[in-house]
């Protein structure tokens, strides 16, 4: 297993008290593999992640949890250490990766100043891996020269995605890397992304709220509400067979990318506050098929081989997922 | 040739800015080539061939501005006092917006305790009477005009970092900041290579606005009598024409040059930081 996160615990200090924003998450990445993690805006999945770059903000406390990467703990790492990790083993596609470039150098400069910087590499090298790497994300070399603001949200996007590269690293940490893209440019740039991968073996954690992204290019799932994984697994046996109430909901809730119509229904309501979380589990507001035993923890239940859901109700699935299809069965939950 | 263009484009675009520009570099030149567009001495006490002193002269003939009470030739000493206000200017604002600058950086990047002590330094900098400090400071030390550049970095650059400071409040959060702190970046690397050229701008548009500060400083502290004695420069003649009382004799053209001079050049600045600002800021327009 390439990265092993266990138990993660993150806080993050408010002015009323501590936020628990992860709570308790594990997953593993395989080598050569695209994990996604998903779940709605403020549910912890960026934070999850930040987390194994140790790149967070002032606020945020790393209370618990362990995170190896090919055998290293990185959690023990002194500050120096970890450094020496960054972007070599462990690159960033941040969120809103169309402002990751620095509006005031060029973007052919930024790579090298990190094939150099970071690399080791001399100049005229890193020069020409630089040319490589945009040949890599379909960018002609000329336009290496330009300014960010010459390139359009795509470009600036396949621009990300080869400054990530620029190291080779073990493992690419894309959040959102699609969002900011209307639909057609972000189908090319993950077609891009996915035929890269593939060549490259990359291993891949792929952050988003859309679970048809995740359809599309990713190979495991773990799905997050409020700070805790509620259900993981092999893509096609989670989204094809749903444990968790909340997968199937997700699921109903975006189009998707490549496949038929069908009716879209939301999920009413919004997460709870992290403050001072719900007992239990913490979907139960909001679920169609919440039973009085809902308000104790629920158990691990395991689906199929690596694919498990937390729920009480997740030996039902099956008839669940009838009844969730339906798109009155999502009217008027939160009501109670 | 974009570039040429886009120069060709200012006198167009912005009159008032190229105007001010246009006068800078007039006054520039003439403090480069003051040596050899002098055409006496300019501290020099003239006699004429009968040995006497060569005062009060109407502007003419040999004088082209006339000679002072004490038969100094008043040309030489303006186009003299031009390298000395330009000198002070230019050195002052270098320092303001280098203080300025480099402490803007380190309390907008670093905040908390820090911050807090730039800050407040800032604040009492700011609460100090601007002329009398720098009175106090040019009897303390001796007379010389870099008193003036001292006193105006001690206590102008509190204005250029706070919003400096502010700036990079913002730069710290974007994405490509986050981007650099995750390629492994250390916090100088960050501070120096990816926020300080996206605040630049704003350092220079503070520079301009100083120089015309530092030169209007260095008139008033010379008219007042704490300039430098070894050098003439605009406040000096003001001071002089003042304490030889020509205002009663009605040479106007004695003190009127010099003002003039200080007029523009401050406006002249003025009007670049002016017409800049409208390049930073467009929305400030109207």
């Amino acid at each position: 297993m390439l990265l092993e996160v266990r138990d993660l615990v993150i806080d993050y200090r408010a002015t009323r008290g501590r936020v628990r924003a992860v709570d308790g998450v594990s997953f593993d990445v395989p080598a050569g593999a695209v994990v996604g993690v998903v779940g709605e805006s403020g549910c912890g999945k960026t934070t999850a992640v930040r987390a194994i770059t140790r790149v967070m903000p002032s606020s945020a406390v790393f209370a618990a949890g362990s995170i190896s990467l090919d055998g290293v703990d990185l959690v023990g790492l002194s500050e120096r250490e970890m450094k020496k990790h960054l972007w070599r083993d462990i690159a960033y596609v941040p969120q809103s990766a169309m402002n990751a470039l620095d509006p005031v150098w060029r973007v052919g400069k930024q790579i090298e100043e990190v094939l150099v910087d970071r690399g080791g590499m001399n100049r005229k090298a890193a020069r020409a891996r630089a040319e490589d790497l945009f040949a890599m994300v379909g960018l002609e070399a000329k336009r290496l020269g330009d300014f960010p603001h010459q390139f359009s949200g795509g470009m600036r996007q396949r621009a990300s995605i080869a400054l990530a590269l620029a190291l080779s690293p073990k493992l690419i940490i894309a959040d959102e890397p699609v969002t900011a893209l209307d639909v057609v440019i972000q189908r090319q740039v993950l077609d891009t992304f996915a035929d890269l991968q593939k060549q490259l073996g990359l291993s891949v954690i792929l952050v988003t709220h859309d679970i048809s992204v995740v359809a599309y290019v990713c190979d495991y799932v773990v799905v997050m509400y409020a700070g805790k994984v509620v259900e993981s697994g092999p893509v096609a046996d989670v989204l094809d067979t749903p444990g968790h109430p909340y997968t199937m909901g997700l699921y109903n809730a975006f189009p998707e990318l490549a496949g038929e119509e069908r009716e879209l229904s939301p999920i009413e309501g919004s997460p709870p506050d992290l403050l001072d979380p719900p007992k239990g589990c913490r979907f139960r507001a909001r679920c169609p098929f919440a039973i009085a035993v809902c308000t104790l923890d629920p158990p691990e239940h395991i689906i199929g081989t690596g694919h498990v859901a937390y729920c009480h109700r997740a030996s039902e699935a099956q008839d669940l997922r009838e009844t969730a299809k339906r798109t009155e069965t999502w009217v008027g939950v939160t009501s109670e | 040739m974009r570039w040429l263009n886009t120069a060709a484009a200012i006198p167009r675009r912005d009159p008032f800015a190229f105007a001010g520009l246009l006068l800078y570099f007039v006054f520039v030149l003439i403090a480069i080539f003051a040596d050899s567009l002098i055409t006496h001495d300019p501290r020099e006490i003239l006699f004429d061939a009968n040995y006497d002193l060569v005062r009060n002269l109407a502007p003419g003939g040999d004088h082209i501005l006339g000679t002072t009470f004490s038969g100094r030739d008043i040309y030489s000493q303006l186009v003299m006092g031009t390298r000395g206000a330009l000198i002070v200017g230019v050195t002052a604002a270098v320092c303001v917006v280098t203080i300025g600058t480099v402490l803007g950086l380190i309390s907008g990047y670093f905040g908390g305790l820090t911050d807090t002590l730039l800050m407040r330094l800032a604040d009492i900098a700011l609460g100090v009477p601007f002329l009398p400090f720098v009175i106090v400071l040019a009897a303390f030390l001796n007379p010389s005009q870099w008193n003036v550049v001292i006193g105006i970095a001690l206590l102008l650059w509190p204005q250029s970092a706070r919003v400096i400071r502010a700036q990079v409040m913002s730069l710290r959060e974007r994405a490509f900041i986050e981007a650099a702190r995750v390629t492994g970046a250390g916090p100088w690397r960050i501070l120096f290579v990816h926020i300080a050229p996206n605040v630049l701008s704003l350092s220079f548009l503070y520079a301009s606005i100083a120089v015309g500060w530092a030169i209007l400083t260095e008139a008033s502290i010379s008219f007042l009598g704490f300039g430098p004695s070894n050098s003439v420069t605009w406040g000096y003649m003001l001071q002089d024409a003042y304490a030889s009382q020509a205002l009663g004799r009605g040479q106007y053209y004695w003190f009127v040059p010099p003002g003039l001079c200080i007029i523009a050049v401050v406006v002249a600045g003025f009007l670049i930081s002016r017409g800049y600002e409208e390049i930073l800021f467009p929305k400030l327009k109207d």
